[in-house]
C-alpha cells in the first residue's frame, strides 16, 4: 500500500485531477479503509458547504449605507481637514493668538493645493516669471 | 454586464447586494463584521482601488471582499485583542462537550459556526471553493498563493469542519 492520499482526495471529488491520477486515487480509495473514511468526511464537508443558503441583508442595508456614504466628503480629505482643525484648537486654547500662525501653515498649504487661480482676477494680473535682481543659476559655458 | 463596462457601487448593490453579504456572512462569521467588510468592498469599488476585469462579476467581488477580509485579519494579527493560534499563550478552545456533541446536527447555522472556528486562511479557501464556487486556479490567483496550498488549505478547512460536526 502506498502513502495515503491525503488533499489529493478533496482534488479528486472537485474534478481538479486528470484522468491517470483520478483513477489511480479511486484504485487506492477501493483498497485502503483510512483514504475511504477520510473521502467520505471531506465529501460529506463539502456538500454542508454547498448547501449553505444565501445570506439576505437587513432590510434596508444597502440603502442606508449608500445614502450615508454618499453625503460624506472623501475620506482623506476629512481626515486632513479634522487633523488641521484639531491642532487649530488645540493651538487656540494652549497659545495666544499671536503663535497660530504655524498651526495654520498645514491648512494655508491644503488650500493653495487644491485652490484653482484660473478664475482669480488678481492671480491674472501677476506675472507669471517675476524678473529676479541677482542671477540664481550659473550659467557654464560650453567648450 | 457588458465586458469593459466598470460597475458603480450602486448596481453592484442593487444587482449583487445579497451574494456579497453572503460571501462576507461567510468569511466573517458575524453579522457585524460581514457588514463592515461589505462597506469597506462598496468603498474599495467606488474609489476605484480595485481594477475591474471582464468575466464573472460575482467572481471579481468574491476576490474583492476575500482580500479586504484578509487585510482586516492581518491587521487584527498586528494588535491581537486576544492571543491567536501561534502565539505561545494561545490555548486551543475546548471541543463540544459530549453532549453538545450529542445534539449537533448539520443544521447551516452548525456548519456555519464549523466554519467560522477554521484559521481564517483555511476558511478563505473554503468560502471561495465551496461557496463562491471558483476554481483552484482562480483561488490561487486571488490569495497569490500556489495551487498546491490551495489544495491544501481546502482539504485540511473540509477535515477539520467534518471533525467540529463529527457526532
Amino acid at each position: 500500500m502506498t502513502s495515503h492520499l491525503g488533499d489529493a482526495l478533496s482534488a479528486l471529488v472537485d474534478g481538479h485531477l486528470g484522468p491517470a491520477e483520478a483513477a489511480s486515487a479511486r484504485a487506492h480509495v477501493a483498497e485502503c479503509s483510512d483514504c475511504a473514511a477520510e473521502l467520505e468526511a471531506i465529501t460529506a464537508s463539502r456538500s454542508w458547504l454547498r448547501d449553505l443558503p444565501a445570506v439576505e441583508p437587513p432590510r434596508g442595508f444597502y440603502d442606508r449605507m449608500l445614502a450615508r456614504h454618499r453625503r460624506r466628503i472623501p475620506f482623506g480629505v476629512a481626515a486632513i481637514a479634522a487633523g488641521a482643525a484639531a491642532s487649530l484648537m488645540l493651538a487656540s486654547l494652549t497659545t495666544p493668538p499671536h503663535h497660530v500662525q504655524p498651526t495654520l501653515t498645514p491648512l494655508v498649504q491644503d488650500h493653495v493645493a487644491s485652490a484653482s487661480l484660473v478664475d482669480d482676477p488678481i492671480a491674472q494680473m501677476t506675472p507669471v516669471v517675476v524678473p529676479s535682481s541677482a542671477p540664481t543659476t550659473t550659467v557654464v559655458s560650453r567648450r | 454586464m457588458p465586458d469593459g463596462h466598470v460597475p458603480t457601487w450602486e448596481e453592484v448593490a442593487r444587482d449583487h447586494g445579497r451574494f456579497l453579504y453572503t460571501v462576507a456572512f461567510r468569511l466573517t462569521g458575524n453579522e457585524d463584521d460581514a457588514q463592515d467588510l461589505v462597506q469597506e468592498v462598496l468603498l474599495r469599488v467606488r474609489r476605484g482601488l480595485v481594477t475591474y476585469q471582464p468575466g464573472s462579476m460575482e467572481g471579481w467581488l468574491s476576490r474583492i471582499t476575500t482580500n479586504a477580509f484578509l487585510d482586516e485579519v492581518r491587521r487584527r494579527r498586528r494588535r491581537p485583542v486576544v492571543a491567536l493560534p501561534g502565539d505561545p499563550d494561545y490555548v486551543v478552545p475546548p471541543g463540544p462537550s459530549a453532549e453538545e456533541a450529542l445534539a449537533a446536527t448539520t443544521l447551516p447555522a452548525d456548519v456555519q459556526a464549523a466554519l467560522a472556528a477554521l484559521p481564517d486562511d483555511y476558511r478563505a479557501a473554503v468560502v471561495l471553493c465551496d461557496v463562491v464556487g471558483l476554481s483552484y486556479e482562480e483561488i490561487a490567483a486571488t490569495l497569490s498563493i500556489p495551487t498546491g496550498t490551495v489544495r491544501s488549505r481546502i482539504h485540511r478547512g473540509r477535515a477539520q469542519l467534518r471533525k467540529a460536526l463529527n457526532r
